[in-house]
């Protein structure tokens, strides 16, 4: 189950809102842009990002489920969609879908929308590995008070649900419901009880955290922060090159080149040297940060001045 | 002029006819340590609530009488004011816990009360170097034990500066270790800082000496208060249970001046007779290695990683009818034995038998029927609308009947009356028996029990153990994880001692527990030097009245 951890490094140490415009631009980038080149781009940054981080080896562990999920879209998207001009092979009508067909687009397609989703997946995770919830509700709290507070309280629950989950499991184990043997609906059935004796002692438990918390006089008026987050020139920094990568990424997709043609035929992923230029200079915005963190890491003068 | 003033309190909560409070007076005066005692819904918790102001405010309800702090009433208090001035601890550390780390944990009060941030940061550094936290301020609440939990929760409220600290059985889910920690603490605050305490606890015999008043309480009434000397002179007769061990020895001898710890009570014992300490007499041992085998464990070991081992080369018989306590510190691995042997976690080398039939590797719901293992949290068992279908659960899930064993069993329990509530409307008490309940229908022999005893009062202890006893002489061997060496000592047969992943003592509980230095029960303590195998008080009160039959000794 995933806890937060506090680390030494250069992303752990940015504004909780640099941080959430820096997964900003990766998400929305990745949401809007077609082309694979840049999507490959996004996407090294995101590893070496991670990697920075020193959250690479979860991010791996967490990948295969992710995987299995990307790969049946991909499957499920080659064989029943029928746009594809190139087809490599043609199977069965089958009823609502229409006929099955496997075509160079249709892969070309599945491909990039697998990349775009493992990009959102990853951005996911950096997310967590970075963010300090209790930093991140120190900033929200003065715009979203309560929801703030809500989502503090979950990502604080979310590891002790699942160790509690874990022991109701067992028990109801002992007690002779079988999780592992009987057809797909028995097996859902069985797990029903588990659900609930956890959703139940959940809202006894939620009820004595609420007495806590009006002890402790939430709510009774103005909080102050703990957290006198400041902006820090490396904020500065990693904003400017946030902003200037949107903006070139944005002026792209107005010249058409952040796009690709997939339907009826492929088109090409660069049109011209200043296309690739453009690709280039987008990606190396993104990527400065992470330069910075790798500077953070080695370079002791550069961490002391930004 | 008292700092709190309780005048005909009276409290109902929401869709209830019985007050929970009942025409309480009680004042409370600056600096003074009040230790608050009773039955287990006695209304303590209710009057440390209504003290805080969380009575009507949080639950609803209906409310007479008043309540006032510093002459002022509390319903005329800024809430913010009163958090600030009336601190309050309840049970559970984990339902407490609002952040992720522990430093902004301890800083949550003081940003709801609207700190400035400058002396945020000192009064967060001087509670972490006041209760030894420094090196875990950077860590995640979530990866602290309970006892390293409840001291940031204390830390946090004490960083708001208050005047009264209200406790409601802070230390029911700690280990005796962690608990005795806390208290030391609470007892310094009292003590060094002149903080005003009220405290609701049941390690009644760790407490009862710190408190300037006891203020005993019984259907929702203060039916007794004073000093815990008068305290227990008082309750001897009545409320026996309630009060320390040692005090209940000697509540029938010296009448004037009832002993409170062990050293007053060995003083009292040299002032009957000079050199008594030093006088050998024994309670003569059963042979401990008779008995048949139930439960046979043979070079075990137990690992979660497969690196680590978490249980060493373990073996031990559980013999039939009879009780084994498991004693040892948190991590020496008690926990894991019963997993292990009920087939929740694999062994990695050694063997389990059951009836001279080996058991290792069956899957757990086959071991469940012959052995119930009862985990530590009765609400992990609850889902089900009433008592009976909760209890019936293990016996449907397996296409089984039996309603005579059923009625039997609630009976048994004392849950008769309570067949078609539903068990989330029971108390902390009566959801363990039910959960006993549901292991007991399957009619197991061997029963595995951890820490049946957490968060339970003297009298619910009692009751169970009362009904283990039944349980036993029916033909169930019990294996039994416990902190509780008074307990222990009361019911078991056999005690095993556990640290580090291996049995370091095994025998019969006389041998076990009176050659020990940290288990020993108080009575034992009493006694040492002179009869080293004594552990209750009816034993303790036979060689008093040996030592009183001579009459050199009388005058």
């Amino acid at each position: 189950m995933y806890v937060f951890e506090k680390k030494d490094n250069f992303f752990q140490s940015l504004h909780p809102i640099t941080l959430l415009s820096y997964l900003f631009v990766i998400v929305v980038g990745t949401i809007i842009v077609s082309n694979p080149i840049i999507l490959a781009g996004i996407m090294v940054t995101v590893i070496l990002a991670l990697a920075a981080a020193q959250s690479l080896s979860s991010w791996m562990r967490s990948l295969r489920i992710y995987l299995y999920m990307i790969i049946m879209l991909m499957i499920i998207n080659t064989l029943i969609n029928n746009m594809g001009a190139t087809v490599l092979w043609s199977g069965p009508i089958i009823p609502i879908f229409g006929r099955l067909t496997i075509s160079l687009e249709t892969i070309a397609f599945g491909l990039v929308m697998g990349l775009r989703l493992l990009i959102v997946f990853s951005a996911f995770i950096l997310y967590n590995r970075v963010m300090d919830p209790d930093k991140a509700l120190s900033v929200f709290s003065k715009v979203f008070p309560r929801s703030a507070l809500l989502v503090a309280l979950t990502t604080k629950t979310i590891p002790y649900m699942g160790q509690q989950l874990q022991r109701v499991a067992e028990i109801q184990q002992c007690r002779g419901v079988q999780y592992h043997t009987g057809g797909y609906v028995e097996r859902i059935k069985n797990r029903l009880p588990l659900i609930k004796a956890l959703l139940l002692s959940s809202l006894e438990d939620s009820f004595n955290l609420g007495e806590s918390i009006q002890a402790r006089a939430y709510g009774s008026g103005p909080r102050s922060s703990y957290y006198t987050l400041s902006f820090n020139i490396r904020d500065v920094l990693a904003l400017f090159f946030m902003v200037a990568s949107f903006a070139v990424l944005i002026w792209a997709m107005i010249k058409g080149w952040a796009a690709m043609e997939f339907y009826p035929e492929l088109g090409s992923p660069l049109s011209s040297s200043e296309h690739l230029m453009m690709i280039c200079v987008i990606v190396f915005f993104l990527f400065i940060p992470v330069i910075m963190a790798w500077g953070w890491k080695k370079w002791h003068y550069l961490r002391l001045k930004i | 002029m008292a700092l709190l003033e309780i005048e005909n309190l009276t409290y109902f909560y929401p869709e209830r006819d019985i007050p929970s409070l009942d025409n309480v007076n009680l004042h409370i005066n600056e600096g003074e340590f009040v230790f608050l005692i009773g039955p287990s819904g006695c209304g303590k918790s209710s009057l440390l609530r209504a003290i805080a102001g969380l009575l009507p405010d949080f639950y609803g309800g209906k409310i007479g009488g008043r309540v006032s702090y510093c002459q002022r009433l509390l319903t005329r208090w800024d809430k913010k004011l009163l958090a600030k001035e009336v601190g309050m601890i309840f049970q559970d550390p984990e339902k407490q816990i609002v952040m992720t780390g522990v430093e902004q944990e301890i800083a949550f009060g003081l940003e709801n009360v609207n700190i400035p941030p400058q002396e945020m940061r000192r009064r967060v550094a001087e509670v972490l170097a006041l209760f030894g936290l420094s090196s875990l301020k950077g860590e995640n609440t979530f990866n602290l034990s309970g006892g390293q939990k409840q001291k940031v929760v204390l830390a946090s409220v004490l960083a708001m500066h208050p005047r009264v600290l209200l406790l409601d059985e802070p230390t029911s889910q700690l280990d005796p270790l962690a608990a005795q920690e806390l208290l030391n603490y609470v007892q310094r605050l009292n003590l060094e800082w002149g903080l005003t305490v009220v405290l609701v606890e049941q390690r009644i015999d760790r407490c009862f000496h710190l408190a300037d008043r006891v203020v005993f309480m019984d259907k929702g009434r203060v039916i007794n208060q004073g000093n815990p000397r008068e305290i227990v002179k008082w309750a001897a007769k009545e409320y026996p249970h309630y009060i320390p061990p040692v005090s209940q020895l000697f509540a029938g001898w010296d009448t004037e001046n009832i002993p409170l710890t062990i050293k007053e009570g060995r003083a009292m014992l040299s002032s009957i007779k000079p050199g008594l300490l030093r006088e050998k007499d024994t309670v003569p041992v059963r042979n401990q290695d008779e008995g048949i085998d139930k439960l046979k464990v043979s070079n075990l070991y137990a690992s979660y990683n497969n690196r680590d081992f978490i249980l060493k080369k373990l073996n031990f018989s559980l013999f039939k009818e009879s009780i084994t306590v498991i004693l040892g510190e948190n991590g020496a691995g008690k926990s894991t034995l019963l997993k292990t042997v009920s087939g929740l976690l694999r062994p990695a080398k050694g063997r389990v038998f059951h009836n001279g039939k080996d058991i290792t590797g069956l899957k757990p719901e086959q071991i469940a029927v012959n052995i119930g293992y009862l985990s530590q949290n009765p609400n992990d068992y609850l889902f089900n609308d009433t008592v009976l279908e909760e209890v019936n659960f293990n016996l449907k899930i397996r296409g089984r009947r039996d309603d005579q064993s059923v009625d039997r069993i609630l009976e048994l329990l004392g849950l008769a009356d309570k067949k078609m509530v539903n068990p989330r409307d029971l108390s902390g008490g009566e959801r363990q028996r039910v959960a006993l309940g549901t292991v007991l229908v399957t009619q197991p022999d061997v029963l595995l029990l951890d820490e049946p005893t957490r968060g339970l009062d003297v009298e619910l202890k009692h009751q169970l153990g009362e009904i283990l006893k039944v349980l036993r002489n029916q033909g169930t061997s019990i294996l039994m994880i416990t902190h509780d060496v008074e307990f222990a000592a009361d019911i078991s047969d056999r005690v095993i001692i556990m640290s580090d992943g291996e049995i370091v003592a095994d025998g019969d509980k006389r041998v076990v527990l009176a050659n020990s230095l940290y288990y020993a029960p108080q009575i034992n303590r009493l006694f040492k030097g002179t009869n080293d195998r004594v552990l209750n008080i009816a034993e303790s009160l036979q060689i008093l009245q040996k030592i009183v039959a001579k009459p050199s000794v009388v005058s």
